[in-house]
């Protein structure tokens, strides 16, 4: 069965996709922030990953440039739960949901889900990427 | 009298009485002594000439020879009142005048000065010349008359003296009064100045130099003091438009900047939101797939499933204010049908007491915009401008107009179409319309609104470029009016938001703040 590899660092979102994703036969690995998520793509056999793009320490765009560096036709579902992220003041040029995950398509992400997103469109997304 | 007379009088006069104090004494002495001098020199000398005719008569004549007739010569002398003593001492023996008042001791001796004795008596002895013996004329003259010649004479000064004082003080007052004129008349155009009559001019009517060259610069100081005065009133007016102007821009920013703020909080907190919502919706969505749609807890779970969904829209809005989601394809929007699918649903969902009136402007030019957030723009307007009235009913008025110039200082001058969304509910004070674009700030019961709809519209507004602005008072209504700029407006407004968007997409590596 395709093993997909899910990256976040909200364990409880990470476990909900494992849920969602093992009930309609996939094998899910999951990895707590970027650098688990780089060391299990280098052990495991994974044919999709998923990975969540704001995180601390490791950014989702690193992950998905390493991932892409490593292996060229990985495919990778980036996400992300929107917000603003700049400081605390006026910063019209703040990133935004769709300028991050504008950039992890730039990256190579090849799908993106934007957060909360209902489970058939995960399973959806997750199929258009593997091989029919 | 003014004032500066008086004191110019009284100050001319009193120096003249001082001058006069210490001059009159100088010249009262100095004249009485020429005078005192002059009189009895002239005392003297009379005295002296009598005296040698009458030594001569005696050398000359036969009187010497004949007792009687030297007598009668010595009586002569006193007869004619020009003496009061007369005697003839011939060696050894002395013939005297029968006349001599019997108080006359005797001769006492020559005098050489006048009034030298408290007898006031002249005494003087002439020689007579004679061959054979000495003989020697002695006379006396009275000084009483000179001395009350003299004493006429020292009153006579006073009295000049004391007419010359009043002379003077008078010409001194006269000459005062006169260099006081022209003064006291620049005195009173300047106190004319003094009450607010800036343009009276400083003149005076005077032939001194010195007064006229006075008067000549204080009409020029009055002139430059004139044009200070018009230029600080003028400079005093702008300035104060000025501070005006800068507190309205204060006030604009730091309205701005609190929204902006909220919105940045909000954008902050629906990632958090967002987060917590992706596994209570998979896992409801999973669970849902495990029992089927007949299980037990079936219902349960679609109701979970559609709570996330709201709650999905919900943090939708919110980013849309905190313009988190961009707008879609921008494309040509016209309004016309977008308000009146708005109108036709609020038609047939608010209460009959709220009456609708849609009045489009003929040829009015499309927007630029998303479709769907214009839509939910409008509406939410409306939404808004209902519940306003919907416990004592009234007018909602919806138009849309081209105005190719705007003359609302709230915007910037250009091209616009304007939507204009009014109702006669019960309007708001100053204070609430400072608040009322932020978000989840609502005057509306708790349950009765979430407080996002005109801070969504605001959102909506700002991320195509679009000025939103409201007019209310109190118990008057309210009017939101929407400005889409159109033509140059557009074209800058666009290439801002480009422009703005570049370091985001950039630079993505910037995420490093998050």
């Amino acid at each position: 069965m395709p093993t997909i590899l899910v990256i976040d660092d909200e364990p409880a979102v990470g476990e909900a996709m494992r849920r969602a994703l093992e009930r309609e036969g996939f094998t899910v690995i999951i990895a707590a922030g970027g650098p688990d998520g780089v060391r299990a793509f280098e052990s495991a056999a994974v044919d999709v990953v998923i990975t969540d793009i704001i995180m601390p320490k490791t950014h989702g765009i690193d992950v998905i440039r390493a991932i892409r560096a490593k292996h060229a036709k990985t495919r990778i579902i980036a996400m992300s739960g929107g917000g603003n992220f700049g400081p605390l003041a006026y910063e019209p040029e703040a990133i935004t949901t769709s300028a991050y995950l504008a950039a992890a398509k730039q990256a190579g992400a090849d799908e993106v889900l934007t957060k909360p997103f209902d489970k058939n469109d995960l399973v959806a997304a997750v199929k258009r990427l593997l091989p029919q | 009298m003014d004032r500066l007379t008086n004191r110019l009088w009284v100050r001319v006069a009193s120096n003249v009485l001082v001058i006069h104090a210490v001059l009159l004494p100088v010249l009262y002495f100095g004249l009485t002594f020429i005078v005192e001098r002059s009189h009895a020199d002239n005392f003297v000398g009379q005295v002296r000439t009598y005296g040698r005719l009458l030594a001569d008569e005696l050398e000359l004549g036969d009187a010497l020879a004949r007792p009687e007739r030297t007598i009668a010569l010595l009586d002569s002398i006193i007869l004619s009142g020009q003496g009061v003593y007369a005697e003839l001492v011939d060696g050894q023996s002395s013939t005297r005048s029968t006349l001599i008042d019997p108080g006359f001791g005797g001769f006492p001796g020559d005098d050489f000065e006048f009034d030298a004795h408290a007898d006031h008596t002249y005494f003087l002895s002439v020689p007579v010349a004679r061959a054979d013996r000495a003989t020697v004329l002695r006379l006396g003259f009275d000084e009483t008359p000179t001395l009350d010649q003299i004493q006429a004479a020292r009153n006579r000064i006073i009295m000049a003296l004391l007419a010359f004082t009043v002379v003077s003080v008078g010409l001194g007052i006269w000459l005062a009064a006169r260099i006081a004129r022209p003064m006291i008349d620049l005195q009173n155009s300047a106190r004319s100045i003094a009450t607010g009559k800036v343009d009276a001019h400083l003149e005076a009517t005077s032939s001194i130099y010195e007064v006229k060259e006075l008067a000549h610069d204080l009409e020029s100081m009055r002139s430059e003091l004139v044009g200070t005065s018009a230029r600080l009133a003028r400079e005093m007016t702008e300035r104060a438009a000025a501070q005006a102007q800068q507190r309205a821009l204060e006030q604009r920013l730091w309205r701005r900047e609190r929204i902006a703020t909220v919105g940045t909080l909000a954008g902050g907190i629906a990632h958090e939101f967002n987060n917590i919502m992706t596994p209570i919706l998979l896992y409801a969505q999973t669970a849902l797939d495990e029992v089927g749609p007949a299980g037990p807890v079936a219902e349960d779970l679609r109701r979970v499933i559609a709570a996330a969904h709201r709650a999905r829209a919900l943090v939708n809005r919110v980013l849309t204010f905190s313009r988190q989601i961009e707008s879609g394809d921008s494309a040509q929007v016209s309004l016309e049908p977008v308000v009146e699918e708005v109108l036709a649903l609020l038609r047939a969902t608010i209460q009959p007491n709220i009456e609708i009136i849609g009045a489009l402007g003929p040829n009015v030019p499309p927007v630029v915009g998303d479709a769907s957030l214009v839509h939910q723009l409008v509406m939410n307007l409306c939404t808004n401008a209902c519940q306003a009235m919907r416990s004592t009913g009234g007018r909602l008025t919806v138009s849309v107009t081209h105005a190719a110039r705007v003359a609302d200082d709230r915007v910037p001058r250009g091209d616009y179409v304007v939507l204009e969304v009014a109702d006669t509910g019960h309007g708001m004070d100053a204070r609430t319309m400072e608040r009322i674009f932020e978000p989840f700030f609502t005057t509306r019961e708790v349950g009765e609104g979430t407080g996002l709809g005109l801070s969504v519209a605001h959102g909506i507004s700002s991320s195509i470029g679009a000025t939103i602005v409201v007019d209310s008072a109190p118990e008057a209504g309210a009017a939101f009016k929407v400005y889409f700029p159109l033509g140059e407006n557009l074209s800058s407004t666009v290439q801002g938001n480009e422009e703005s968007a570049k370091p985001a997409l950039a630079n993505p590596a910037g995420a490093g703040r998050a």
